[in-house]
């Protein structure tokens, strides 16, 4: 039934954050790691979209960089069409690179403000294909048309171009190689509403033109119910829960996807009282012990202050929480 | 063609920069004197009315000729005057100043060369190389640039036989002068190349398994280079007098071919005894030569500071 | 509810000279703030807002300046006074809050000696007083073990604590006006929700009337009780929230709304996010009559010609040439 483009198994990373070893020596302290990312396990479908959701200190950006091979697990596997980047051999890993490529967040540092538009929108194309200077002007024009801009903004530098308009041509350079991944780190929080909607729009539109698969990640949720398939939500580092769409913001599951739902400014929310939900996302260096909500969670029992929730399944959503 | 001629003149004079440029009286007076002084120094042999460096050319017996003077030998009028030996300070001046610039340019696309070498290394990798680097810079920093130059110095020239000690004299001073200034061109590149390696389009390209030589060059030193013409222009001033104060002391330029600096060392001797133009019109010269050079480099460093924009 | 108007702003034009020509960021743009109401002063960026309320603090920096209209509050003209004159209104009368708490707060100070110096220099108390006020204003805004958190510097409060700190520097001079620009972009979701409650709290029980400036709409939905729609520095609609969110009347409020996702759930997939062709002309770029008029699709050809005029009725105000405002399908 379903054909798995991405998977991530018990996908795991580790910073050290420790100061140096003289400071340590003097000042008594022991080693500091930050655990950015811990056993987030998830599947992908080809032609999908994935939303990951999560606010500072997820770890979404992480899992993000490991996902297209800038940052490497300190445990676990990502698996792309069963292919692992991270122990391939140098072919295979060439190959694979080909396959996956990322939208970042900020239009302003996406783009090399010394290139022109050509140059950027070509480097994939021309680094994973042999191929002349005019086959590489063709491409450029040919993906500058399918993001609705035009073949005359090549020669253009990034400077001359909107916040929108930088976007756009990042996306070009994502479709540059023609990857059938595509990692997309915030793509529309830096731009405005209503250029937003047409960024939004374009990659739908292309995703079904081309067969794209989509990792999408955001921390607004408005943006995950128009865009993801599958939502995922992350709480310092952890995978809380899991599920459909429409399961998701229908039936929410975990009390922190709950209260995500309840805080996002909503269109129609006149004279809203939001639920006091008191607390703010606590350092990742120091998280709290068990389940890492509980201070937060007005349910919190004594298990969830001692030991992390198992994870339990209910229809398609996945979630981790001893309530029920 | 000529259309295109026509619209790139008018685009650099419409620049932001010559705009600043056409605002400054202070900028405008010292790209003056100082292309003057250039263009002097680079026609000399057109312009100099003797050749100081040639012996034979020079007459004893108008020695200590002063300015406006004919000489006692040859009967030729001096406008500067002449030294001990009969030569026309103001030929040797211009033969002196083409001499202090070269060195003083040469040194600093050396400096350059090294100084943006190691700081896009030291910014791109951080970790233990960057420590090293950083750390040698460091030490070099404690010692002032006379005493590092002096010493590469003193070594270059123990290790090249006599007879050629004078030819080689003005690559040794390069070398000397370009080796003790590296510091400032690789502190700044390296602070920007750390905050550019941090950008996206770092990440976008090494993302696509780009090697990282192509990173470093194609993508990070294009933009890590917008402070090193101005640390470069002020670094040419310093160079100059770096160069001027080594011939002063004896260990730069030497007297068969003098720079400004050794013009004001043989000047010196004679300050006293009344022949003064030999010492002041090459001293007015150096101060002309790295206060233009200096003021330029303070104002493109304000008008190109973005916070200040 | 609100009754007398606190901040009127009519024609209110701002200009920076530049070598390459006059940019006007601010171009004629009137409304009012009452007494204990929130104001949302919405659009996208460019639009004007923020430096509307830069203008309205006295904050502009050279070259840009005040060049025409008026600033009112409560009957006095702010647009015409100096620095001087600006600065024991400041605080006092007005009070500010930024997007970064970072830089909003003196990083080499305690909160609580931040907190003391403000309620000293525009209240008429002595020391002690001011430092009781200082501990209740933290109390008011929610911070829990006030009494130890007087001694905390800046950078030992967590994000969403230190905006609470910037509401109570704020409201400490017991000001009738607040300005606040973009108070909550720079917060986690969830911490947001709890700020912009407590702001509309706060102000509420002391009468203050607020103007909200953001970008974002379900902000403006759940915290205003009128919102201003900004294109371009000029003024395109000004309403009750409620009515300018379910019925906008002007084109490009009517696109703002149709374009901006949201978490409420319907049946079957969400309806296509409308997008609004274009985007918003740069201050060198505004065309002539109607900013708008490009990207519109009810264009008549007197968009083109003349800068349609507020003009207020019984459904609100609003400045567009086709006076009935646009038919929601």
């Amino acid at each position: 039934m379903s054909d798995v483009l991405v998977k991530i198994a018990g996908l795991t990373r580790h910073f050290d954050v420790s100061k140096p070893l003289l400071n340590r020596v003097l000042q008594r302290e022991g080693r500091k790691i930050l655990t950015a990312v811990e056993d987030v396990n998830f599947e992908i479908e080809r032609g999908s979209t994935y939303a990951l959701v999560g606010e500072s200190g997820s770890g979404k950006s992480t899992i993000a960089k490991m996902l297209v091979g800038l940052v490497q697990p300190t445990s676990g596997s990502v698996l792309i069409d069963d292919v692992n980047l991270a122990s391939a051999s140098d072919e295979s890993a060439a190959k694979l690179r080909q396959r996956i490529q990322m939208i970042f967040q900020d239009p302003f540092a996406s783009l090399n403000p010394r290139w022109r538009v050509r140059e950027i929108v070509g480097e994939p194309y021309a680094a994973f294909n042999k191929v002349s200077t005019a086959e590489i002007s063709l491409r450029v024009d040919e993906l500058l048309e399918k993001v609705g801009m035009s073949s005359r903004d090549a020669m253009k530098y990034p400077h001359e171009f909107s916040g929108g308009q930088r976007q756009r041509i990042g996306i070009a350079r994502a479709l540059s190689s023609d990857p059938e991944f595509i990692v997309c780190d915030e793509p529309t929080s830096a731009l405005d509403v209503s250029v937003q909607a047409q960024v939004l729009n374009l990659m739908r539109d292309l995703q079904s033109s081309l067969g794209l698969t989509y990792l999408f990640i955001t921390h607004d949720l408005a943006v995950v119910r128009y865009m993801a398939d599958q939502v995922g939500v992350l709480y310092l580092g952890r995978l809380v829960e899991h599920a459909s769409r429409v399961a998701l913001f229908q039936n929410p599951k975990h009390p922190y996807t709950k209260m995500l739902l309840d805080s996002a400014p909503r269109l129609d929310g006149f004279d809203r009282v939001h639920e006091s939900n008191g607390g703010e996302i606590p350092d990742p260096i120091n998280r709290p012990v068990g389940c890492h909500f509980h201070p937060r969670c007005e349910h919190a029992t004594l298990q969830c202050k001692s030991t992390s929730p198992p994870f339990k399944r209910d229809g398609s959503s996945v979630y981790a929480c001893y309530l029920d | 063609m000529e259309k295109l001629n026509k619209g790139m003149l008018f685009r650099i004079w419409d620049a932001d920069i010559s705009y600043s440029l056409r605002q400054s009286p202070v900028a405008i007076v010292s790209l003056l004197v100082f292309l003057l002084l250039v263009l002097a120094a680079l026609f000399a042999p057109f312009i100099a009315p003797y050749t100081p460096f040639d012996p034979a050319s020079l007459v004893l017996m108008d020695g200590f000729t002063p300015p406006g003077e004919a000489g006692f030998g040859s009967g030729s009028v001096y406008v500067l005057g002449t030294d001990d030996q009969g030569r026309d300070i103001f030929s040797a001046i211009l033969y002196g100043m083409r001499l202090s610039l070269f060195i003083g340019l040469m040194a600093v696309l050396l400096a350059a060369f090294i100084g943006i070498s190691l700081g896009l290394i030291a910014g791109y990798f951080g970790g233990w190389v960057d420590a090293v680097i950083m750390r040698i810079a460091d030490v070099q920093l404690t010692f002032p640039s006379i005493l590092v130059a002096m010493l590469i110095f003193g070594v270059a020239r123990g290790l090249t036989p006599p007879d050629i000690r004078d030819q080689m004299a003005i690559w040794v001073l390069i070398l000397s002068i370009g080796l003790s200034d590296w510091v400032q061109f690789a502190r700044t590149v390296r602070s920007s190349a750390m905050v550019e390696a941090k950008k996206e389009y770092i990440q976008a390209a090494r993302m696509i398994g780009r090697k990282r030589r192509v990173i470093l060059l194609r993508h990070l030193l294009p933009n890590v280079m917008s402070p090193v013409l101005v640390i470069g222009t002020i670094s040419l001033a310093l160079a100059i007098i770096l160069e001027a104060t080594l011939s002063f002391l004896g260990v730069g330029a030497p007297p068969t071919k003098p720079s400004l600096g050794t013009l004001i060392r043989i000047g010196q001797d004679y300050l006293f005894s009344g022949e003064w133009w030999i010492l002041l019109f090459p001293s007015l010269t150096l101060l002309l030569l790295a206060l233009s050079v200096n003021l330029l480099g303070d104002w493109m460093r304000d008008v190109l500071n973005p916070k200040l924009r | 509810m609100p009754n007398s108007s606190l901040l009127q702003l009519e024609n209110l034009v701002v200009e920076i000279p530049t070598r390459r020509g006059l940019l006007t960021p601010v171009n004629g743009v009137s409304f009012n703030v009452n007494q204990g109401e929130i104001l949302g002063v919405v659009g996208e960026s460019g639009a004007g807002k923020s430096i509307t309320g830069t203008a309205i603090t006295g904050l502009l920096e050279r070259p840009a300046r005040i060049a025409g209209g008026k600033i009112l509050l409560e009957g006095k003209d702010l647009s015409k006074l100096s620095n001087d004159e600006m600065r024991p209104i400041r605080g006092k009368e007005i009070g500010a809050i930024f997007q970064d708490p970072l830089t909003s707060l003196n990083p080499l100070m305690t909160v609580g000696e931040q907190l003391t110096e403000t309620a000293l220099v525009h209240l008429n108390i002595q020391r002690r007083e001011a430092r009781e006020r200082a501990l209740q204003a933290l109390i008011d805004v929610g911070i829990p073990a006030a009494e130890n958190r007087l001694n905390g510097y800046p950078h030992e409060f967590s994000g969403g604590m230190r905006q609470r700190v910037v509401i109570a520097l704020a409201l400490i001079g017991e000001p009738k006006l607040i300005i606040a620009d973009e108070p909550t972009t720079a917060l986690d979701v969830s911490v947001q929700a709890q700020v912009l409650g407590l702001l509309r709290q706060l102000c509420r029980e002391r009468n203050t009337g607020v103007m909200l400036i953001t970008h974002d709409m379900g902000v403006i939905a759940e915290t205003t009780d009128r919102v201003a729609v900004l294109y371009a520095g000029r003024v395109v609609e000004i309403g009750s929230t409620r009515r300018v969110l379910t019925q906008p009347r002007h084109p490009y409020t009517q696109g703002l709304v149709a374009a901006t996702p949201t978490t409420a759930v319907s049946s079957g997939a969400p309806k296509r996010l409308n997008q609004i062709p274009g985007a918003m002309p740069g201050l060198m770029n505004i065309p002539d009559g109607c900013p708008f008029h490009p990207r519109c699709e009810y264009k008549l050809p007197a968009c083109v010609e003349s800068v349609p005029v507020l003009r207020t009725d019984d459904k609100g105000t609003l400045a567009c040439h086709l006076t009935e405002g646009v038919n929601l399908v």
